[in-house]
């Protein structure tokens, strides 16, 4: 497997009025293609910042970020807002889909700006399809439930077909079974599809759906390591793939 | 992004808000239909003072023998003949007129054997005939020989043909009498009166003359009624050319300066100039359309504003939606476009009701033309141009005040519009 991050002596300063705030002092990291890894620290300690940055929506005051071997600190906004559209797809803790449009609709958004050719219905039904929710593409979020919104934003960041999927505390709004449900699409897209999936949670049994978990703490890097007694998420049967993949899941 | 996408975003936009928006696009509404009634009301108008003039006669001026009454002079007395109409014509003296007509003006008694009847006299020239708007009903105008001869033939106006004969038919060829003096009727008038005639003093309606040849009036009728200074009412004088007028003006000056043998006097005599009244006219409609246009430069002033707080409103509602279009791979340039066209799209809706605004303003404007001028063919009409011109205004108005706040939006922060509650 290729390095797909590469995250070299990674420091960002934000100033806040007179005060210098170091969010990052110096973090380096690699992060290969189909991995499944869980950022975690305490509120405050740096890891939406390195998100953001992995996630191109900031750029590092200093050090190197390689991306798919592209030096992403050299990147003007334009570049920046291309790569966000190609190669990686978010998902938040509060779902963000626009409230007055089907379910189809927002699942084409990324497309509108760039896509991959072929038609955006079909394949935003693909997508939407996916994640167990082509039945209810014409519906407006209001008229779903919370861990329908999420399955929706979860088919808008792969309808690109992304090389990362970036989920910020994906489950954060949600139940513990919903949010159960929801882990195990990350898995299942991470395991079949070989989707890198990047995770920032707080949650330790969160996390714990990761194959490896990386601390953050006051801007560095405090802990890299293998999980031990990874959990494999119950897969929904009616949800997601078929009765006989499930099986298999529980199984194994 | 497509752009027509770009359309159905700000479409969509504007239905869910519809209250909003037409509150938003009211000041929009008011200046587009201020332009476009002002303009459908100014051409009206515009075109029937024209078309006034026109029944005056195209490149036509007027002469009488009346002193300036700022001339001073005590000793000045009017002075205006046949003979000097003559003079005029004479070749190579006024080379920029074509035609110069006699009119002298007086009243008569006039009877076809009974009753008798007050009508306007008018001794012309048959020139007269080729003037402005001139419609035979029966019969013939006389001729320039009949004129020399002082033949006794006369063409009467359609009331005088009513009051004597019950009609136009069977006018032709009567016998009347003017002031005891008998004629041959050889011909019907059916001209019409023209509305801003009263502005020369000719308040005469045609329908109400008998027109009798010059000469005939003057040497038959009015003979003790005129003087070697002053034979005629008036003279029309045709200008070779509607450009040529104010040349004809001053060779006319010239000719009748000469043959009066004025020197440092002032002139005993009065040029009107119909197409410098028309100027006063239309002066008018820009006064008019002035007000009117004011009006809807301030509205659209205000809509203008209007719309920009607007949409730094929804700039502000939907921070939010903004972060997450950016993420997904928006570009500023995508998000720029999108606001600048809900901007165009809701100030272009505001253009589209403010012409049918300016449609309502121009039927109410027709009915107002009508009754200052009660002419039934006059109306107030949005013409295509002021279409345009509207669909333009408001397409500016919405890009202009729409720029800022979609520059705003364009350059936020994904992060923290994402992060904005």
């Amino acid at each position: 497997m290729t390095d797909l991050i590469v995250v070299k002596n990674l420091t960002k300063v934000y100033r806040m009025g007179d005060v210098e705030v170091h969010a990052l002092r110096g973090v380096s990291l690699t992060i290969r293609e189909g991995e499944m890894v869980a950022i975690m620290g305490p509120s405050g300690s740096g890891k939406s910042t390195l998100m953001n940055i992995i996630g191109c929506l900031d750029q590092p005051s200093d050090g190197e970020y390689y991306l798919d071997g592209v030096s992403v600190a050299d990147l003007n906004d334009n570049q920046l807002a291309e790569i966000r559209n190609q190669k990686i797809g978010f998902v938040f803790q509060q779902y963000m889909l626009l409230q007055r449009t089907t379910a189809l609709r927002n699942v084409e958004l990324p497309m509108l700006y760039g896509g991959k050719g072929g038609s955006r219905h079909e394949r935003a039904m693909a997508a939407l399809a996916a994640v167990g929710m082509d039945e209810r593409m014409h519906h407006k979020p209001n008229e779903l439930s919370g861990g329908q919104q999420q399955r929706v934003a979860i088919a808008r960041a792969l309808v690109n077909e992304p090389r990362i999927i970036m989920a910020d505390e994906p489950t954060g709004a949600l139940d513990t079974r919903t949010g159960e449900e929801i882990m195990g699409i990350f898995q299942k897209l991470n395991r079949d599809q070989g989707i890198t999936v990047i995770l920032v949670t707080h949650e330790h049994d969160v996390a714990q759906h990761a194959a490896r978990i990386i601390s953050v703490r006051d801007g560095v890097i405090a802990g890299d390591e293998p999980v031990q007694g990874r959990i494999l998420a119950g897969t929904p049967v009616a949800a997601i793939g078929t009765e006989a993949e499930a099986m298999d899941e529980v199984a194994s | 992004m497509a752009l027509l996408e770009s359309f159905r975003i700000a479409w969509g936009a504007m239905l869910t808000h519809k209250l909003r928006s037409l509150l938003t696009m009211l000041g929009i509404i008011i200046g587009v239909g201020a332009v476009v009634g002002m303009l459908a009301i100014g051409e009206g108008y515009a075109r029937y003072i024209d078309a006034e003039f026109n029944s005056l006669g195209v490149g036509t001026f007027y002469v009488n023998p009346s002193v300036d009454r700022d001339a001073d002079d005590e000793t000045l007395r009017p002075q205006l003949t046949a003979a000097n109409a003559a003079a005029l014509m004479e070749p190579g003296r006024a080379p920029a007129i074509d035609l110069v007509v006699i009119e002298l003006n007086r009243n008569g008694v006039v009877s076809a054997g009974g009753e008798r009847f007050l009508f306007g006299v008018k001794g012309v020239t048959p020139g007269f005939f080729t003037i402005g708007a001139q419609e035979l009903g029966d019969g013939r105008y006389f001729t320039d020989e009949e004129d020399l001869a002082s033949a006794r033939v006369a063409v009467i106006g359609q009331n005088v043909a009513t009051t004597l004969f019950g009609g136009i038919e069977g006018s032709v060829g009567q016998r009347i009498t003017v002031n005891g003096v008998q004629f041959e009727v050889i011909g019907v008038s059916v001209a019409q009166q023209s509305q801003i005639s009263g502005a020369f003093g000719r308040f005469s309606d045609p329908g109400e003359q008998v027109y009798l040849p010059y000469r005939t009036a003057r040497d038959r009728l009015f003979r003790n009624d005129v003087t070697t200074r002053v034979d005629v009412s008036s003279l029309t004088v045709r200008a070779r050319d509607v450009d040529l007028i104010d040349e004809a003006i001053r060779q006319v000056t010239e000719v009748l300066r000469e043959e009066h043998r004025l020197t440092y006097q002032a002139n005993d005599f009065r040029i009107t100039n119909p197409a410098q009244l028309s100027a006063q006219f239309q002066a008018i409609t820009v006064g008019f359309s002035a007000f009117l246009g004011t009006i809807g430069g301030i509205s659209l002033l205000v809509g203008g504003i209007g719309i920009m707080n607007i949409m730094l409103v929804s700039v502000a509602q939907r921070t939010r939606e903004i972060g997450l279009r950016k993420a997904v791979g928006a570009k500023r340039r995508d998000i720029l476009l999108q606001f600048l066209i809900e901007a165009l799209v809701l100030c272009l809706a505001g253009g589209a009701i403010g012409i049918g605004l300016g449609y309502l303003l121009s039927f109410g404007g027709t009915f107002v033309l009508y009754a200052i001028s009660q002419d039934p063919n006059i109306r107030a009409s949005v013409s295509l141009f002021s279409i345009i011109l509207a669909t333009s205004i408001s397409a500016s108005i919405g890009i202009f005040f729409g720029l800022f706040p979609a520059i705003r939006a364009a350059r936020l922060d994904p992060i923290r519009a994402l992060r904005n509650e």
